[in-house]
């Protein structure tokens, strides 16, 4: 039968089916070359995937780079992590698009560029100078090779010769910067008169039917919001301390277990010279390394100054400069025949050359500190501190931990954990999403209460982290949709509502009844006699103007410019109801020579630049957004 | 090239020798041209990119030249640059920052040579836009209204209506008409994000009194 087979196969048919079979092995793992298909993706632009993984670090970097910055101040339970996750995504497509673009217009960094980049990185040199370890275990923390990360350089450059480009040849003209400081600096003559609401108090008058008709027109704005009672438990390790305390025993101990913190050793000051000998030094270097340290010993007994003599010759070049002094320090952190030496001195004594690793040094002990620190008794106080710190911490861990478990185990009452840790379940009031005492204060609590977990299947919330030594686990007791409130509740408010429009819509219709009146000629002091309202004669005012209400002065500089001699009018809005009206009699531009105003025209010129180097940027990304193929999975939401 | 099993060994030999020599010569040809086209692509693309690297390598220097506040310098390695690479994005780049050098040193002349420099050799809508915008203001500002008028009467890429029309603004200003100053600002303000505090202030400096009663 073989042979048949073996005669058979000698075909073309069995050729065409041994190249078949061939394929999958040739092409078996493929993927793993070409990357594709195996990766969970969040986005890709114009098909290039941005993976799970590469936003996921990203996101962690973001996060890290914020609590460097912010320091004490950051608070993660503020954060809204929705949107940061979101703002990260989209400065991602944001970086991808400019790569692409720069791609495409043949930007490039070559390797010199690129290494030039890498000796500048402040955080990969030491003591000024780039270091290759420092270089290698910086690129590792990252969890990069040095290739990728000096890939990853590479794009930056080039992201960056595209902000350069652009942003770099930004430019201001002098007539642009003229026209800011014409418009800036502009001054105004006005002067005006306010139509109080008090004018037309007697003329306003509510019905219950129009209070009615408002309150039936706008439901949406008499709503009392959705409500909840919660019980919760608040495990902070402040009330953990609270209920501790220590007896004599813990305290020995912890004592003994921190002795150091306590008590700090004798220290000594020496100072030495040093003839250096390498490690494989022969005999004949040994000894003439000994010839001279007895020398030097020598002319020191003969009255030459340590110091002095340390300078010139010692061999040691941290110490030589200043002396010889090596400062204070304990024993345990020298050579070990140094040490000794050290130690058998009394204060002021010269040893003879001592051989130590490093090579034969003459030594003076300048100093002794005597061991310094507090016996027990002496540290009572703060010992007891410590540990109840300590054990308030290692107690706090481990009932977040049990907090945590119960919640979980038992998601229908708070009371099994309550039971297991020895603490109340406290019970809140009505608590709207608005609300803003304790630990509702925090956007994480409003969060998980109000989420479909808690809220509709009534059910524990998780453990939320609140601070570093902070948890909580709440749930919903009762609960309130939003409901429109009774009129009989709300009736003064829409009341005031009501008599505020009123009052308003006299007041402008007053008001647009002088205008027309100044419009036909009539002046504002015969207006404002005739109404019995005073005019405000302000004389010139800029923009910045403060002394004035805000509406009028956004008004005043809105109104049309008056001809040669006349008067323009306008009129403003007042936040009470009232009514202004504004006669403006002068419109004066800003000087440049009164540029020093903005801050001097260098100041003015940079912001300009940078102004419009940020929008000629954004308008460029957006240009490219607008032509590109952007998919965003939705799942850069989830944990 | 088919061999019958039932050849000789010495036949077969013989056969062999034969069909090399009807097609060996063009088998040789047709791996010499394969690999010619493999190494010729190769080094090709390796070129254009040491020329690239090249390019960015002098533009870096220019910028660096331009930070530093040597401008002699950067105007002579952007001429180069320009020069040596003009097919290049970078030679657009170099023009576009050697303008404003220029534009700084009060040569609106030159300036505006290199802006339609950069405007003529760029392949990049947005780029394109960019140095027209600025050529427009430079002109401007050199007083040149018409060709300024001219060339933001051209179609504007979709994102940067707003910043045409604004200029547009400004042009019709400095022409002395109002009226179509305050219908461009207007339609900016429509097109612009962000802060538009100025173009607002110069829209409100337009305000032309009202006809209600």
């Amino acid at each position: 039968m073989l042979q048949s087979i073996r005669e058979r196969a000698q075909g073309v048919i069995a050729w065409i089916i041994v190249i078949l079979i061939s394929v999958p092995f040739a092409l078996w793992g493929i993927q793993e070359y070409l990357g594709v298909g195996s990766e969970p993706v969040v986005a890709s632009v114009n098909d290039r995937d941005i993976t799970e993984r590469e936003f996921e670090n990203r996101y962690r970097d973001f996060r890290q780079n914020l609590r460097q910055r912010l320091g004490s101040n950051y608070r993660p339970e503020l954060l809204d992590e929705a949107l940061l996750r979101k703002e990260v995504l989209d400065s991602m497509i944001r970086n991808e698009l400019i790569m692409q673009a720069s791609d495409e217009l043949g930007l490039r960094a070559g390797n010199d560029l690129v290494s030039q980049t890498i000796l500048g990185i402040p955080s990969f040199q030491v003591d000024g100078r780039f270091n290759q370890q420092a270089y290698e275990r910086g690129v590792q923390s990252q969890g990069l090779t040095p290739t990728g990360f000096e890939e990853r350089v590479r794009a930056a450059i080039v992201s960056d010769q595209m902000s350069k480009a652009i942003g770099g040849s930004e430019f201001s003209t002098q007539s642009e910067l003229d026209t800011i400081v014409k418009m800036r600096l502009q001054q105004r003559e006005i002067s005006y008169l306010v139509i109080p609401t008090a004018k037309v108090a007697d003329q306003v008058a509510v019905t219950d039917a129009e209070i009615q008709a408002h309150y039936d027109a706008n439901p949406g704005d008499f709503m009392a919001p959705e409500r909840v009672k919660v019980n919760y438990i608040d495990l902070e390790i402040d009330k953990i301390s609270g209920t501790l305390s220590a007896d004599e025993e813990n305290l020995l101990g912890y004592y003994e277990q921190h002795k150091n913190e306590y008590i700090s050793p004798e220290q000594r000051q020496a100072r030495h010279i040093l003839f250096a000998l390498d490690e494989g030094a022969d005999a004949a270097a040994v000894q003439q390394a000994e010839d001279d340290a007895k020398a030097a010993l020598q002319r020191i007994r003969d009255g030459e100054d340590f110091a002095a003599v340390a300078k010139e010759l010692s061999q040691d070049p941290g110490s030589a400069e200043s002396g010889g002094d090596l400062g204070f320090f304990e024993t345990g952190i020298m050579d070990k025949a140094f040490d000794e030496t050290v130690i058998s001195m009394a204060e002021g004594e010269i040893s003879e050359p001592v051989r130590s690793t490093f090579g034969f040094h003459i030594i003076e002990l300048t100093a002794v500190r005597a061991a310094q620190g507090k016996s027990y008794e002496e540290a009572k106080a703060d010992l007891e501190k410590a540990y109840l710190k300590n054990e308030a911490q290692r107690l706090f861990y481990e009932y977040a931990e049990r907090l945590s478990n119960h919640a979980y185990e038992d998601p229908n009452s708070l009371q099994p954990a309550a039971d297991a840790l020895g603490i109340e379940v406290q019970t809140s009031d009505w608590i709207t999403r608005d609300s803003k005492e304790g630990i509702f204060s925090a956007p994480k609590i409003m969060n998980a209460v109000f989420s479909d977990d808690v809220l509709r299947s009534g059910n524990n919330s998780e453990a939320i982290e609140l601070g570093p030594e902070h948890v909580a686990v709440v749930r919903v007791t009762e609960h309130e949709e939003s409901t429109l409130r009774s009129l009989d509740e709300v009736k003064s408010e829409v009341e005031a509502i009501l008599k505020k429009k009123k009052a308003s819509e006299l007041t402008r219709k007053k008001g647009e009844e002088l205008l027309a009146e100044l419009n036909n000629g009539e002046t504002l002091p015969v207006l404002a006699d005739k109404e019995a309202l005073a005019v405000e004669a302000k004389g010139m005012i800029n923009r910045d103007n403060r002394e004035i209400p805000l509406s009028i002065v956004r008004s005043a500089f809105q109104i049309a410019r008056p001809a040669e001699g006349k008067i323009s009018y306008g009129e403003a809005e007042m936040p009470d109801g009232g009514y202004a009206i504004i006669a403006l009699t002068k419109v004066e531009d800003g000087k440049i020579d009164s540029v020093d105003q903005l801050g001097g025209k260098d100041t003015i010129k940079q912001a300009l630049e940078r102004a419009k180097a940020d929008r000629y940027f954004q308008l460029l990304v957006d240009q490219l957004r607008s032509n590109a193929k952007i998919v965003v999975q939705n799942k850069t939401s989830s944990e | 090239m088919t061999v019958d099993v039932n050849l000789s060994e010495e036949e077969q030999v013989e056969a062999l020798k034969k069909w090399w020599k009807e097609n060996g010569k063009s088998l040789i040809g047709g791996v010499v041209l394969g690999l010619g086209l493999v190494f010729g692509w190769r080094a090709w693309v390796q070129h254009n990119q040491t020329v690239a690297e090249q390019a960015s390598y002098q533009f870096e220097q220019l910028t660096n030249a331009v930070a530093a506040g040597a401008n002699d310098s950067a105007v002579k390695m952007a001429e180069q640059l320009i020069s040596e690479h003009a097919d290049s994005s970078y030679a657009v780049f170099a023009a576009l920052n050697i303008a404003k050098v220029k534009l700084e040193q009060g040569d609106n002349a030159g300036a505006r040579i290199d802006l339609k420099w950069a405007l003529e050799h760029s392949s990049e809508p947005s780029l394109k836009q960019i140095a027209s915008l600025r050529l427009a203001r430079v002109m401007l500002d050199a007083g040149d209204i018409d060709s300024a008028s001219a060339l933001v009467s051209q179609t504007a890429v979709a994102a940067y209506s707003g910043e045409l029309a604004e200029l547009r603004g400004d042009i019709a200003l400095a022409q002395g008409d109002k009226e179509k100053a305050r219908q461009a600002y207007e339609e900016a303000l429509a097109n612009l994000d962000g802060n538009t505090a100025i173009l607002k202030m110069k829209l409100d400096d337009l305000a032309v009194a009202s006809s209600k009663p």
